[in-house]
């Protein structure tokens, strides 16, 4: 009886030092090499501050993708998204520092309580017109919720926020089946152009209050983000490294048969598992700058910043200026370990400044609900030796100076990492830069999820001021 | 400025009595409308089963010639129609039963098995003050459909005797002469039932937690197999249903088939007692472009003569199966709506159908199965018009059955329900919809 109690205490004894000594064998094999592969100098390495606003009303919402915009009044409007739930719509006014919840999707459109598809998502960034309505669309997409019948959902609608009426209008339906993941507002002639998951390009008229289906100008993986230059052409890319150009007086999307986006052959599709052509060879988001009269953008597959003028030739002309990764790949000789780019662009058109925030390791989704998304970190992480803390970085090009800067890891004033940032915009009466994505968190009362089922985050508004950094 | 304005008055009025007139039609099927007709559900007055309770979701073929039903609604009822007085009687109440889905069964000696549950024909009023949050729409959903179930002991099998129940006078207050055999699965409807080749053992599914369970007949005894269905579907197209199959066929090998997670044929092989599943997809909407892994079910499956298995699903397909040779065909989908609402086998090598939504009007259809092969056909909507005695124009129904002779029996699935039958024979009018329709 003595013995067997003696050799089941040595058997424990030995199972805690071979665990510990596992441990401590990890942390020597996994630190340094964790810290080479990212090269990432954490005690030197500047940090990019910032204010951390929540958002209100315990919506929990556990995602955002493009749809944040500085209003012209300074205010900024964020539209976020839940997964097999609910869409909402934000405002947040600067001066007073003050958040706002300003409409459900699934309310307004009496989706709750139906045993429907809702409207999940708000995927664009916002356009505004002169009166400063805002405008925005809806989305389903991938959250269902995949349980129940497709066919019930009731369509993806255009939307008009009337900030003096504080009224949310659903306009006209896009699709009964697909919303937007990329729109621009168009003033010239007053129109809304969306990029929708079934790869047409719809227009909607607010004057005459219809939409039309331009046609099919995308592939099934759909590009983010679009945008019009002065004279109201709206452009877009699509597999392989193409564009496409709506004209409003040809009434006509022309697909440019010469231009095409640099890409790197070497950078694999997300997923290896099942490899296609994808959103990597096609720019990932796109911003028009109406000082230069030009589109600045970022590749997917490199962060590569470019600039478009479409204003060369008869299809335009890209420059590429330099890549807007997280500092520890600048030098990066393997391009198929620079992790996927994000959609955190900014200009800062008065300070002609461009303001982008990549990941640092791996390519960002936020909880990750579908097979691609899952594959994609596993392949990522593969690569780069493990998995790492999603945290993002914030990095600036001048544009008058020409130099890219990096001001480091992006941190809330009270420490904590902005692990992936779904959007940026500049706010235009105090300067700052915006961005909306998953923040660490630690308070269990706001966890909504864990960032690649590892991080525990919650949804924040973030803002940069260049001025005090 | 008064005449005016009379006049104003009276062209609205004949305006809006002309909308109101033009707003539904008096409409005929598209066949020999004699071959068409109905039978109350008892002696109006005295026997007739309450409107309320009147539904009808399950009919039995029986061999003595008579066709057996039951009703669904507030409370289930038992009744028969009798094909030498050309009556329906009702049997009387099944006790704490408020429906019966797709579960009867005749066993030997002719008795009749009869699973019971709550009324699954009714939609439910889903939560709208939904918790905010990821998922949380389909969990209140679940948890909505199975707070119906929270005070339900579950669903019990009965069996019936007709030589001796049916030659009472049942009022609707009476109960019928069942005998309470258990209760198959807790907290559950029994949703779908059958009798094995042997007729010693009864099958069935459960609603809502889709539990497959067994009846040992002479041992009287239950024996629950576990989840017929792991994935919870609501492919609809009601809202506030789950998706579990509503048919089970047993074969001559003894297994039990019906269709299981992703729309893959599943069977129970009573050898090993488990559920097993195969590569057979049901024709269905799988919305394969979207991030959706629900999934349609079988409505019925009917076994053929030659040991050929007919069926359908609730995206309103046809098909037809040979489970040895893992084949499994679609046949097509003769209604734009989704649902089969209900099947059966005609005598005259065709198969009946109902078709249509819930929220529509169904119609009945058929699919040749002689050498000729027609395809489908379409009979139109179910009217019967005797004015000025009696007529009635019945938009849904969710049972059928081929009696004896080869008349198809349908049961009527709305309150102040009718047993209808068809008699096999009848001609679609040239151009199929009937001249006599406004159209």
């Amino acid at each position: 009886m003595t013995y067997k109690i003696i050799s089941v205490k040595i058997i424990r004894m030995n199972k805690r030092v071979i665990k510990n000594l596992s441990l401590l064998l990890m942390l020597i094999v996994t630190v340094p090499q964790a810290v080479l592969s990212q090269k990432i100098n954490l005690k030197t390495e500047p940090k990019a501050l910032v204010d951390h606003y929540r958002f209100v009303g315990d919506h929990r919402e556990e995602s955002m993708w493009s749809a944040l915009y500085g209003a012209k009044s300074g205010k900024i409007y964020i539209g976020l998204c839940t997964h097999a739930e609910a869409a909402h719509f934000y405002e947040f006014d600067p001066e007073t520092e003050t958040m706002r919840h300003i409409v459900d999707l699934t309310k307004l459109h009496n989706e709750r309580g139906e045993g429907i598809n809702t409207n999940g998502k708000i995927h664009v960034r916002m356009g505004e017109d002169e009166q400063g309505n805002i405008y925005f669309a809806g989305l389903n997409e991938d959250t269902g919720p995949e349980a129940i019948d497709p066919s019930s959902y009731k369509g993806a609608f255009w939307y008009r926020y009337n900030p003096t009426l504080n009224k949310v209008e659903v306009l006209d339906m896009i699709s009964p089946h697909f919303g937007l993941l990329g729109m621009v507002y168009e003033p010239n002639y007053n129109r809304l152009y969306g990029l929708a998951e079934d790869g047409h390009l719809y227009m909607y008229d607010v004057e005459g209050d219809y939409t039309r289906d331009l046609g099919k100008v995308d592939d099934w993986d759909i590009c983010r983000t679009i945008f019009a230059d002065e004279d109201g052409n709206v452009y877009g890319s699509f597999p392989v490294a193409q564009i496409w150009k709506y004209d409003p007086v040809k009434d006509q999307v022309i697909d440019f048969p010469n231009i095409r986006l640099q890409y790197d052959m070497r950078v694999p599709p997300r997923t290896m598992s099942k490899p296609m052509i994808d959103r990597k060879v096609i720019w990932r988001v796109i911003e028009w700058d109406p000082v230069e009269k030009v589109a600045y953008g970022i590749m997917g597959a490199d962060n590569m910043l470019f600039r478009y003028d479409v204003h060369k030739g008869e299809e335009g002309e890209i420059d590429y200026i330099i890549p807007l990764t997280a500092p520890h790949y600048w030098n990066e000789k393997d391009s198929r370990r620079i992790p996927f780019a994000t959609l955190a662009l900014a200009i800062d058109q008065k300070e002609r400044m461009v303001y982008y925030a990549p990941t640092a390791n791996s390519s960002f989704d936020y909880i990750g609900n579908s097979w691609d998304v899952h594959d994609e970190e596993a392949f990522q992480a593969q690569m780069a030796g493990g998995y790492y803390p999603p945290v993002s970085y914030l990095v600036s090009y001048n544009l008058k100076s020409q130099e890219r800067k990096s001001h480091g890891q992006l941190i809330t004033k009270e420490g904590k990492k902005a692990y992936g940032m779904g959007g940026a915009c500049y706010g235009a009466k105090d300067g700052r830069i915006y961005f909306v994505g998953a923040i660490e968190e630690n308070d269990e009362e706001y966890i909504i999820g864990e960032v690649q089922r590892r991080w525990p985050f919650s949804m924040g508004l973030i803002a940069f001021d260049p001025n005090s950094n | 400025m008064k005449p005016f304005k009379e006049f104003t008055l009276v062209f609205f009025v004949f305006l809006f009595l002309n909308t109101s007139i033009n707003a539904q039609k008096a409409v005929n099927p598209h066949f020999e409308t004699h071959r068409l007709d109905f039978r109350d559900l008892g002696y109006p007055g005295a026997t007739l089963i309450p409107a309320d309770d009147s539904p009808i979701a399950c009919l039995l073929a029986h061999s003595n010639g008579r066709v057996y039903g039951t009703t669904t609604g507030k409370q289930s009822y038992l009744f028969v129609y009798d094909y030498l007085t050309n009556k329906v009687y009702p049997l009387g109440q099944i006790p704490g039963s408020s429906g019966v889905h797709n579960s009867m069964v005749e066993g030997k000696d002719g008795l009749i098995y009869i699973g019971t549950g709550l009324n699954e024909l009714m939609l439910l009023n889903l939560t709208k003050d939904i918790p905010q949050g990821r998922r949380t729409i389909e969990i209140q959903l679940w948890e909505d459909i199975k707070n119906k179930y929270e005070d339900f002991e579950g669903g019990r099998l009965f069996v019936y005797n007709p030589d001796e129940g049916d030659s009472q006078v049942y009022l609707p207050d009476n109960t019928s002469q069942v005998v309470d055999l258990g209760m198959a699965i807790p907290g559950n409807s029994i949703y779908a039932m059958e009798i094995s080749p042997e007729k010693d053992k009864i099958y069935g599914i459960s609603y809502p937690d889709a539990l497959f369970f067994e009846f040992n007949i002479q041992e009287k005894t239950f024996k629950n197999h576990g989840e017929w269905l792991t994935v919870k579907s609501y492919a609809g197209p009601e809202r506030s249903w789950r998706s579990v199959p509503r048919s089970l066929i047993c074969m001559p090998d003894g297994k039990v088939y019906s269709s299981g997670n992703d729309g893959l044929i599943s069977y129970f092989d009573p050898s090993d007692e488990k559920i097993h599943k195969t590569t057979m997809r049901i024709p269905g909407e799988y919305w394969i472009t979207r991030n959706y892994w629900g999934f349609p079910v079988v409505e019925q499956l009917l076994l053929n003569n030659d040991g050929s298995v007919f069926g359908s699903t609730s995206d309103g397909f046809i098909f037809s199966a040979d489970f040895e040779k893992k084949e499994i065909r679609a046949l097509g989908k003769p209604m734009v709506d989704k649902r089969v609402r209900a099947m059966t086998l005609g005598k005259d090598q065709r198969l009946y159908m109902i078709c249509g939504q819930k929220d529509d009007v169904c119609r009945m259809f058929s699919y040749d199965l002689s050498e000729k092969s027609e395809g489908f056909l379409d009979y139109g909507v179910l009217g019967v018009d005797r004015s000025p005695y009696y007529a009635k124009i019945a938009y849904q129904f969710d049972a059928m059955c081929t009696a004896a002779d080869g008349t198809i029996f349908i049961g009527e699935s709305d309150r102040r329900a009718k047993l209808f039958f068809y008699i096999p024979g009848g001609n679609i009018v040239p151009g199929v919809l009937n001249p006599t329709n406004p159209r």
